[in-house]
């Protein structure tokens, strides 16, 4: 594996993110949907339950939606864009060339991945500050965060580790999209809604029926969501560690079923031809 | 030079080599027994109207797609089963597709290709600068790659092939949709590269012109197999004969001149049409003067006037008509 393509495809990534306009103005234009969505989901739960007979507004549930919101957006934005790269990568025939250089086709979407993984971290860590500040003084009301050196590690940690996992799907998603021709851009979008459902996102997923309760339970994102809320709203270290653990754990399962469907898919696509295709 | 040496000169062999794709229509050929081989230093022509199968070649060799049967070895490596060793010591570039990132700049783009390779970015630079300088590319490095003109981005694409300093490279329609001026440099360039690097290159194309200026040997294709294998020079010396080129009006159709294909000692035709003119130029490889003189009454019986005629030199692309009865305008006509 080499590093050099790695951070080559790092910068390019970052550069792929960014370029297109100023970096001011692309930085707030990446920043507007996780924050937008983190307000939305938040404003959805600060109506229903004050209108609730009676009312049940609860300013830690409210902060539970506001890092799930914000982890979701992080999560979705950057776990699709080893399927980006390969789909992108073939219109533009950059994908084939990375693809006959040795050994680099992991390398670009690692490096992909992780360019994204830093853009969205800033994005999203900016917009749950904006939101705290923002809904606390339109609600009117504190929300209970512990913001300390301690917990804001734990989350960033606890986002590092998820790379695992989010990458392990990226891998997933990006077999489809090596011989796929249609719905490759879309798939990750289908593949984020499941997951606002799937992670705890929202809500808790025991609310979920049975069996699909079980599985959302062992996902590694929903143990990434849990990790995350025990730094950041309950300060429970013991139950943040094992949920980093069990985030990991999974992580590393998805990413060797990912690692193992993308190189299956890489042979196949070879075998059929499609690499280089853009249409069926 | 005995036959070791000849063996160790081969950069690429292909044996028997098959390519079948499963298409709506049915199963498509594309690959039908290739056998060739191509030296160190080599730049050798595949020459033959588009879905002759030369893309399918280069996608094979270039690991981008795996063979249906046969065998093919690159500096010795199998296609199959050794890819990352191949695409170690390679590098391809298709005219039809200029791979770069939009809004990074052409440098960029190039540095970037060169870290997949391992290139230290000092010695990659270094490359860069030294390659856009043969292109002419050296002042519009720092432009983002959407910026450029079609001809500064096949150039941009031209020095990325030859970035990691490999060993083959395999060039598709490297000059395609390009004007005449930039296409010349483009062949200066490989021809050097060639030359003075010791590299092997296979030239993919349907241009014979390309062939004629810069190949030293062509292999001629058609419909997936390949119909000879020589130096342009000798190719056209087998014809034994020049070919006859008539300017007729009005512009027939494809099929119209069918019937000149079954007259005797005709051994193919093509035509082209110049717009300008309104005038169709078709040019028939004939054996000996009477047959030249049937091919005029016929075309005078189909209703049209000759314009002119008169003997020429034959062109690679009589070399293919002789051996296939049709030219490529015609060929791709068929196959379309």
């Amino acid at each position: 594996m080499s590093l050099r393509a790695i951070a080559a495809s790092i910068r390019v990534g970052w550069a792929r993110e960014f370029n297109w306009t100023n970096p001011l103005a692309g930085f707030t234009l990446r920043t507007v949907g996780p924050l937008a969505s983190v307000i939305a989901a938040s404003a959805v739960y600060y109506v229903a339950s004050v209108h609730n007979i009676p009312p049940s507004f609860d300013p830690s549930m409210l902060a539970y939606i506001i890092i799930g919101a914000a982890l979701y957006t992080h999560v979705a934005a950057y776990s699709w864009v080893p399927t980006l790269a390969i789909a992108e990568g073939k219109w533009t025939y950059v994908f084939p060339q990375v693809y006959i250089a040795p050994h680099s086709s992991l390398p670009y979407l690692i490096g992909r991945t992780l360019a994204s993984f830093a853009s969205s971290t800033m994005t999203v860590i900016v917009s749950l500050i904006l939101s705290f500040y923002a809904l606390s003084s339109i609600i009117g009301t504190g929300i209970p965060f512990i913001v300390t050196p301690v917990s804001v590690s734990l989350l960033i940690l606890a986002m590092v580790v998820n790379i695992f996992a989010a990458f392990g799907l990226g891998l997933l998603l990006s077999a489809y999209a090596l011989f796929a021709t249609k719905f490759e851009w879309a798939l990750p979008t289908y593949v984020a809604g499941l997951l606002m459902i799937f992670s705890e996102a929202l809500f808790p997923v025991s609310l979920l029926p049975h069996p699909v309760s079980d599985i959302a339970n062992v996902l590694p994102f929903t143990e990434f969501m849990r990790a995350s809320r025990y730094a950041m709203i309950y300060g429970d270290i013991p139950s943040y560690s094992l949920y980093l653990g069990l985030s990991v754990l999974g992580g590393l399962i998805f990413l060797g079923l990912g690692y193992a469907a993308f190189k299956y898919a890489e042979n196949r696509a070879r075998r059929l031809g499609v690499i280089d295709k853009k249409t069926a | 030079m005995d036959m070791n040496d000849i063996d160790a000169a081969v950069t690429v062999r292909v044996n028997g080599l098959r390519r079948q794709f499963d298409s709506k229509e049915g199963k498509v050929i594309a690959l039908d027994g290739v056998d060739m081989q191509v030296r160190k230093g080599e730049v050798f022509g595949v020459l033959g109207p588009n879905g002759a199968g030369k893309t399918t070649m280069i996608r094979i060799l270039s690991t981008l797609l795996l063979p249906s049967s046969g065998k093919a070895e690159v500096m010795g490596f199998d296609v199959g089963k050794e890819p990352e060793k191949i695409r170690a010591v390679i590098n391809m570039a298709s005219g039809a597709e200029r791979a770069g990132y939009d809004f990074i700049t052409a440098r960029g783009n190039l540095w970037f290709f060169s870290q997949l390779y391992g290139i230290p970015s000092e010695e990659a630079h270094k490359r860069i600068n030294e390659l856009s300088k043969m292109l002419g590319l050296q002042n519009y490095l720092d432009r983002k790659f959407y910026a450029l003109s079609t001809g500064y981005k096949q150039r941009v694409t031209l020095v990325r092939a030859f970035i990691n300093d490999p060993k083959v490279v395999f060039l598709d329609e490297p000059t395609i949709g390009l004007d005449v001026m930039t296409a010349l440099s483009i062949r200066e360039y490989i021809l050097k590269q060639a030359k003075d690097h010791g590299r092997t290159i296979l030239l993919a194309t349907h241009n014979m012109a390309e062939v004629d200026a810069i190949c030293n040997r062509v292999a001629i294709i058609d419909k997936g197999k390949i119909l000879a294998c020589d130096t342009p020079a000798a190719l056209k010396r087998t014809l034994g004969a020049s070919s006859l080129v008539l300017d007729v009006s009005p512009v027939p159709t494809l099929g119209a001149l069918e019937p000149l294909g079954k007259l005797d000692g005709v051994k193919g035709y093509t035509s082209s049409i110049d717009e300008e003119r309104g005038l169709s130029r078709i040019q028939v490889v004939v054996e000996g003067d009477a047959a030249g003189q049937s091919v005029v009454e016929a075309i005078r019986k189909m209703g049209m006037t000759v314009m002119s005629n008169w003997r020429q030199q034959a062109t690679l692309e009589e070399v293919f008509v002789a051996l296939v009865g049709r030219g490529f305008r015609e060929r791709e006509h068929e196959t379309s």
